[in-house]
Formats: structure tokens, C-alpha cells, sequence
């Protein structure tokens, strides 16, 4: 009954927020980089882009981009 | 029971004049043009009914914000322990002191001046004026204030309209009449003083307030989800099958819901957030699918189903629901922020911009308009290919002040892409290309061919799968970034990757992250936008649900080469 996207949100510092739907377990295994183990079939929901059907438990990584001024990898947001 | 067979290509066909009546006059101004405040009140005393609750007090705002800063206000107002109200009075106050500075002063001058001649005035003004000035102030300071004040009071709080917090108290004051404002007052202090006392301090005072608040919310949404919503949907949905239920929830509801305001949302809550004062910071998202802009998309959902597919409802549940509906389809009413004594509703949009896609979309100025009562309760939403930008960096865009190093400095990767867009919109392909001449240098291009079946769900366009490599120097740094673009938007992306790169390939694989203890196992890689799925051999797979890797297999990361990546990447979106 909101208009929000519903699930468990798997990039917390994004701005739009990538969420998993209808999976068993979500568990979170690196905060810092935002990385989770989302156990059983799932969905991966996002205002941005396509939605993702997992068939089966997978790892969620970030992906890290390349900062020329500080010479550092930070995560990528949207 | 209804079954996919009953959803014939006649009923099918029918859908298109479902979403347009859904949608009519929400993106021309015909809503806006059309808001009446006798339906508006109407509709939503008969909300309030429903629920058994008074009718509450009905204040009208242009647009979103505007009502979220009325609704604040005055909630604000109203509370015991008002800071704002306080801040009121104090601003009265330091107004005060100078207009009786500036009335009395003037009057006694005018007088004396004309009684002497300019040589003796001079000379009296320089031994008095000072001495004079100063007991006028300290005695009339005590004596007259009082008397002054009581006259004064009124003029002054008109004076003070360019502020928003008058503005709003004098729109406040010519909606409310002394009944209701009475009424609202002693609703609201009585139920707070009862519950508050003078020793609760503040943070106490806003967790109550948070409560309060949200259980008559979730009362108002319960009650009319109980009477309305449940009912419908569990006499409609008995009688559909599943299959058929999920088809036509996919061809309408999701359309309208992407054709509608979950875009504007999400820039509400940020303006809000940057702008307003402490004591108006609250963004009250709070929805009751009766009255707000999504209503007639569930009207015409409900209505569709039951009309097309020849549904029974109970006549007195459907007179309800044609009624509650009606109301504010008729009311002109956008959305609606509710407390038991008081509702502010906002009005819909003057102009909504969207490309062919439905999304907001306007190179030209904003892409929803909104009215507006005071400039500071203007919210001005500029959007790309439905995604929100500022009105400064737009600005900067169009006008071409953006400069390649501001461009590169911008950490939102999404932002990043909008700029592009507006800058292809509005000046076309070549302009962004000569953006980048000057200081990137196109070094190298790899193509991933994909395979057919992982193009369901892409744009089926020419730029998937095509990585650029281009490097440069700006302001003494060296630079590498890979052009890509999102399979299932086109949208462009410049990512920075390390400069010891120096094919497309490697550049864009090093940016995917995975566990150094997990990368042997890897099955398929997906990516949506900037997070990866990785699916891995039952081995690891199962050693993973079962948490038998440590903290640091998990934590220590390594990358991919560009043929070891390409070659377990599956969809990509």
C-alpha cells in the first residue's frame, strides 16, 4: 500500500537503494563494502535499472570505482 | 471463477482507455485547474467518516512541500514547549522596540521642528537630541509598550510576510475560523497535556508526538483497508484465478505506478531535509490509497476487473467504494498529510514534462510544475530520464558552465549519467564528445557480443556490451575512466578505473569485487547497475549457507581479468 520498493535494501549507502525480494535469508557479511549472502531464490529490485531473478543463493558485491584524486577504490553509488 | 481464458483480446484491448482515464488531467493541469475545496473538504470528511473519526480541519497548499511545511507548522504551533512559537515571539518583540522607536520619535520631531527656527534647532537638537532620545526610549519603553503592542500587534505580523513562518501563520489564520481553531487547539492541547506533562523535555516530547502521530495513521490506513481495500480485493480476487490476477496486475498496475510520483518522493524528502528549519523537519509520508494521486489508479484497476470480468460486489461495499473514489477523483486533492484535527491536502501538479519512456524528463525547465504560495514553499523538480537533479546543476548544464573537472568530482555515478543525457538532449551526441576532447584521449574499445537469450529485459541497443577506455590529464592528475553504458536504459557512464590500465577489457573488470577465498568457485556473474550477484559451485555455495568461512575470507576482495570476467558474465542490466 506504499509506493516505496519493498525488500531487504542490499546498497544502503546508494541513494536509490538495490532491494531483494521473496529470498529465504539475507545476511549481511561486510558492512563496510556492503556485501551479502542472500540465501535461496530471490529478486534483486531497483529504481534504476531491470530487476535480476537469482535462482539459487548468490553473493552481492559492490562494485568499487577508481578515484583519481584520493588514489583510492570507494564504492560505487546511484 | 475467472480464468486466463476470460481474458480475451476485446477486454485486453480495453486496457489503453483504462490508464488514460486513470491519468487524465494529471500531467496537463487538468487536475490542478480543477481542485475545488468544497470536494476536497467533502472528500475527505467522508474519509474521516469512515473511520469514525470528527471532521477535521481541511487547510489546502500548492504542492507537496508546501503542506508538509503547513502540516509542521502548525502541529509545531500548537504544541506545548513551541520553539517556533517562541522564535515568533521574539521577532515580534526586537519589530516592536523599532517601531516605537520610529513612530514616536518622528511625531515629537515634526512637532518641535515646527515651532523653531533652523538656527535654534540645530543648536537644540545637538545639546538634546541625544538626551531626549534616550528617556523618551526608557520611559515610554515601560509605560506604552503594553499599549502599543495590543495596536501594533496586527500591523506587525502582516509586516512579517515575507518570512515563511508568517506567510504560513497567515494563511493559517485566514483558513481557520475561531471555531475550529478553538476546537483544533483544544483537541490537540488536551490530548498532548494530558499525556505530557512540563517535566517531559524534548526528546521525549517528539518520540510521543511520533506516536501519536503514526497510531492515527496507521488507524485511518487499517480502518478504510479493513472496510475498503480487503473487501474489494478479497471479493475481486476470489473470483480471478492466480495466473490471470498476476497478468493483469503486471500490464496495469505496474505502469501506472511508474507513470506516477515514485520519483517525486525521494527529492521531497531531501528538500525537505536541506531546507527546512529544525523544528519544521519532518517529512510526514503517510498514504491512504482513498485519497492521494494513486487512487484512481486502484479505482480503475478495481473498476476494470469487475466491469470487464463481470465481478458481483456487494451493493452496499460497492456503493462505498464508487463513492470514496468519486470524491476525490472530483476533490483535485494530490496527496494528503493527516493528524485526527487536521488535514492539509496538496493540489496536483500545473505541468508534468515525461520523455517516451514516462519518465520525468524536461531539458527546458523544470519537469513537474508545481504552484506555490511563497517563494521559500516553492519545490522545483527538475528531472533527466526520471532522475532528479538540481536545480543549480541544471542550470550549469544548459548553460554550458559545467566544466570537466566538476563533472569528474561528482561521486554519484547516476548524477554523472544524467548530466550526460541532458547534455545529449539539448545539444546533441557531439557536444558531449567534444566535452571530453580536450582532456580524455580515447585509448582503446572492447565489444561483449552478448548472447540473444541475456538481451531479454535490455534496450536490444547498439551500446551494450561497448567499453571505452579514455585517459587524460586534468589539473595534473592523471585520469582513466571506461564510457559504458546500462543495458536496459542506455544511459551512459564514465567509471574511474586505475591508470595502469590500458585495454577497455581489464579497465572495466577491475571494478568488479569478490572474495579472494570464493573466486576459484564462480559460476555466473550478474550485474545490476553497481551491485554484482555471484553464483558459485555447490561446494561453496553450501559452505556459505552454512557460515563456514571466517570474517577475513570474506573480507579480503580481488579482482577479475577482463577475459576471466566477460567469460562468467551472464545478464547485465
Amino acid at each position: 500500500m506504499t509506493n516505496e520498493i519493498q525488500g531487504i535494501n542490499v546498497a544502503p549507502s546508494s541513494t536509490s537503494g538495490h532491494y531483494i525480494q521473496e529470498s529465504k535469508k539475507v545476511i549481511n557479511l561486510d558492512n563496510v563494502n556492503e556485501t551479502f549472502l542472500v540465501v535461496g531464490k530471490s529478486k534483486l529490485v531497483t529504481k534504476n535499472h531491470e530487476s535480476l531473478s537469482h535462482n539459487k543463493t548468490c553473493l552481492i558485491t559492490t562494485q568499487q570505482v577508481f578515484n583519481p584524486l584520493t588514489r583510492l577504490y570507494e564504492k560505487s553509488k546511484d | 471463477m475467472k480464468t486466463l481464458k476470460d481474458f480475451t483480446p476485446e477486454i485486453q484491448n480495453k486496457i489503453p482507455s483504462y490508464i488514460n482515464n486513470a491519468l487524465q488531467g494529471v500531467f496537463d493541469g487538468g487536475r490542478y485547474n480543477n481542485f475545488n475545496l468544497n470536494n476536497a473538504v467533502e472528500a475527505v470528511n467522508y474519509n474521516y467518516e469512515i473511520c469514525g473519526f470528527k471532521k477535521p480541519l481541511v487547510l489546502v497548499a500548492e504542492n507537496p512541500y508546501e503542506s508538509q511545511l503547513l502540516f509542521n507548522f502548525v502541529w509545531e504551533l500548537l504544541s506545548p514547549n513551541s520553539q517556533l512559537r517562541s522564535q515568533l515571539d521574539s521577532q515580534l518583540n526586537s519589530q516592536l522596540d523599532s517601531q516605537i522607536d520610529i513612530q514616536l520619535y518622528s511625531q515629537l520631531r515634526s512637532q518641535i521642528d515646527s515651532q523653531l527656527d533652523s538656527q535654534l534647532r540645530s543648536q537644540l537638537y545637538r545639546q538634546l537630541d541625544n538626551q531626549l532620545y534616550s528617556q523618551l526610549d526608557r520611559q515610554l519603553d515601560s509605560q506604552l509598550r503594553s499599549q502599543l503592542y495590543r495596536q501594533i500587534d496586527s500591523q506587525l505580523y502582516s509586516q512579517l510576510d515575507n518570512q515563511l513562518r508568517n506567510q504560513l501563520y497567515s494563511q493559517l489564520r485566514s483558513q481557520l475560523d475561531n471555531q475550529l481553531r478553538s476546537q483544533l487547539d483544544r483537541q490537540i492541547d488536551s490530548q498532548l497535556n494530558k499525556q505530557l506533562d512540563s517535566q517531559l523535555n524534548s526528546q521525549l516530547y517528539s518520540q510521543l508526538d511520533r506516536q501519536l502521530r503514526s497510531q492515527i495513521y496507521s488507524q485511518l490506513d487499517s480502518q478504510i483497508d479493513i472496510q475498503l481495500y480487503d473487501q474489494l480485493r478479497s471479493q475481486l480476487y476470489s473470483q480471478l484465478d492466480n495466473q490471470l490476477r498476476n497478468q493483469l496486475y503486471s500490464q496495469i498496475d505496474s505502469q501506472l505506478d511508474r507513470q506516477l510520483d515514485r520519483q517525486l518522493d525521494r527529492q521531497l524528502d531531501r528538500q525537505i531535509d536541506s531546507q527546512l528549519r529544525s523544528q519544521l523537519y519532518k517529512y510526514n509520508n503517510q498514504y491512504l490509497f482513498t485519497l492521494n494521486i494513486y487512487s484512481d489508479c486502484y479505482y480503475n484497476w478495481y473498476e476494470f476487473i469487475r466491469k470487464e470480468f463481470n465481478i458481483k460486489i456487494d451493493e452496499e461495499l460497492n456503493n462505498k467504494f464508487q463513492k470514496i473514489f468519486k470524491l476525490q477523483r472530483e476533490s483535485g486533492v494530490y496527496s494528503a498529510i493527516f493528524s485526527e484535527s487536521l488535514c492539509v491536502v496538496s493540489k496536483y501538479p500545473q505541468r508534468v514534462v515525461r520523455n517516451n519512456n514516462f519518465e520525468l524528463n524536461n531539458i527546458n525547465g523544470e519537469a513537474v510544475k508545481w504552484g506555490y504560495t511563497n517563494e521559500l514553499t516553492k519545490l522545483e523538480c527538475y528531472y533527466v530520464n526520471g532522475f532528479n537533479i538540481t536545480k543549480e546543476l541544471f542550470q550549469k548544464v544548459v548553460e554550458q558552465r559545467l566544466t570537466i573537472d566538476e563533472f569528474f568530482k561528482e561521486s554519484n555515478e547516476e548524477t554523472k549519467s544524467s548530466i550526460l543525457a541532458l547534455m545529449e538532449q539539448k545539444f546533441g551526441r557531439e557536444y558531449v564528445v567534444d566535452f571530453f576532447k580536450s582532456d580524455l584521449e580515447e585509448v582503446d574499445t572492447y565489444i561483449d557480443k552478448k548472447d540473444d537469450k541475456y538481451l531479454e529485459g535490455t534496450t536490444n541497443g547498439m551500446n551494450i556490451g561497448v567499453y571505452t577506455l579514455f585517459k587524460g590529464n586534468i589539473n595534473n592528475t592523471e585520469i582513466s575512466y571506461v564510457r559504458c553504458y546500462c543495458p536496459s536504459t542506455d544511459r551512459m557512464f564514465y567509471l574511474g578505473v586505475e591508470d595502469t590500465h590500458t585495454n577497455a577489457k581489464d579497465a572495466i573488470a577491475s571494478l568488479y569485487r569478490v572474495p579472494l577465498a570464493l573466486k576459484n568457485g564462480i559460476e555466473a556473474i550478474y550485474r545490476q547497475g553497481e551491485k554484482f550477484s555471484t553464483f558459485f559451485n555447490n561446494v561453496i555455495t553450501k559452505k556459505l549457507e552454512q557460515n563456514e568461512y571466517s570474517k577475513e575470507d570474506l573480507t579480503t576482495y580481488t579482482s577479475l581479468t577482463g577475459d576471466e570476467y566477460f567469460k562468467l558474465l551472464k545478464w547485465e542490466y
